[in-house]
């Protein structure tokens, strides 16, 4: 293999590898950790799990933000970076309460297939996160993996919305 | 342009989430001291809660009950044990609200609110522990979330002196469940979760920390 080679193998694989590493962390230590069940309460709401499902709707609306915003950098409009940019600091940021407490009081569970699938990609989304910041300072990456972990995390916060946010509102009721 | 932008980004959001982790835990003190301590010193109430007893008739038949359950539930009460004894619980409904409470007679309690809507309840409390059910004229079946374990219930219809009562004073908060068998179990909670003392279901009075209180039947409507 010449250097160049090894230079693009190692350019795909670090940002992939270190994101793996952070997605069976956080499953390992959402497992190992004694869950406390604990939630804190704000003032308006009629549970943490009501606002941790409004922070995951306010997320997954600004990852849709997040999709137009590419797929217009990837048409040739450079001056929705910032708004792609900013978008996605702030996706990420309404998310971090909300796995906070799905780490710290609830865990890495599979009582229901759908408690799996959303602790799955709970790990999986964080994973793709780094994956996605790291791919992104690397010049030298080939053109394809931007889009797919770009791809993955969107699709993982998707899933996640889909298996907490949706589940919550059918059974409960679109409440505060 | 910005190279290291994502690495700023990136350090950002794990600063923010040992962040939101540490407010976790300062959290802990108060809940997790309460329900972690061992209440071992505390003596058995008459209520014998960890006793083996006949379990409440559980209608096997009540999954293929009726085919259109109504908009609203008329009053009732549920009440019985979870399927693997750990603890017990009551389900009150009234109209499209329901109350429910479950605990195991020691340490473990939760008082939840909730709706009725299509022979569904669905209930949460503010401590985070969940509760759906299915309910029949007959029996609710369902499951009991808390943190991170699920309890399931089939359990039947109960009429008084059966049922789920309250009392309050200035410390402290005490659920009752009596069962359709006459067996009560119940949780005096002042921070620090303990066996109730025996509730009278005749006159709905219980001694509690040498203070007479009397507890109110929880209907369904109830807020907490």
């Amino acid at each position: 293999m010449s250097t160049a080679q090894v230079q693009k193998a190692t350019s795909v694989a670090v940002p992939l590898s270190v994101g793996a590493l952070v997605a069976v962390a956080l499953g390992v230590y959402g497992r190992l950790h004694d869950p406390t069940g604990v939630a804190i309460n704000l003032a308006g709401f009629s549970s943490f799990l009501a606002v941790k499902t409004w922070l995951a709707t306010l997320a997954a609306v600004l990852g849709l933000v997040q999709l137009a915003s590419a797929v217009a950098l990837y048409r040739g409009h450079p001056k929705v970076a910032p708004l792609h940019r900013w978008s996605g600091r702030a996706a990420v940021a309404a998310t971090l309460p909300v796995v906070a407490h799905c780490l710290y009081a609830l865990g890495f569970q599979y009582d229901e297939p759908r408690i799996l699938i959303h602790s799955l990609l709970g790990c999986f989304f964080y994973g793709a996160f780094v994956a996605k910041m790291l791919t992104l300072t690397r010049t030298d990456a080939p053109k394809w993996l931007l889009p797919v972990v770009g791809g993955a995390l969107f699709t993982a916060l998707i899933g996640l919305w889909l298996t907490s946010a949706l589940w919550f509102f059918t059974t409960f009721g679109v409440i505060r | 342009m910005g190279q290291r932008s994502p690495l700023v980004t990136l350090a950002a959001t794990a600063v923010g989430l040992l962040g939101f982790m540490v407010v976790n835990s300062t959290q802990t003190g108060t809940s997790s001291s309460s329900t972690a301590t061992p209440t071992s010193t505390v003596t058995p109430t008459t209520s014998g809660s960890a006793t083996p007893s006949t379990p409440p008739e559980t209608p096997t038949t009540s999954t293929t009950a009726p085919p259109k359950p109504p908009t609203v539930a008329p009053p009732a009460v549920y009440a019985g044990r979870t399927n693997d004894h750990v603890a017990s619980l009551a389900i009150a409904t009234k109209g499209d609200r329901a109350a429910a409470y479950v605990c195991d007679g020691r340490r473990l309690e939760a008082w939840l609110t909730g709706t009725y809507r299509n022979g569904r309840l669905a209930l949460s409390s503010k401590t985070g522990e969940r509760l759906t059910a299915t309910i029949t004229n007959t029996a609710a079946t369902g499951t009991f979330t808390l943190s991170g374990r699920t309890l399931r219930f089939a359990i039947a219809k109960a009429g008084p002196p059966a049922g789920l009562y309250r009392a309050r004073n200035s410390t402290s908060t005490i659920g009752w469940i009596v069962l359709p068998d006459g067996k009560q179990v119940g949780v005096d909670n002042d921070g620090t979760p303990a066996p109730a003392p025996p509730l009278d279901p005749a006159t709905r009075k219980a001694t509690v920390n040498g203070a007479p209180v009397t507890a109110q039947a929880v209907v369904g409507d109830e807020t907490f």
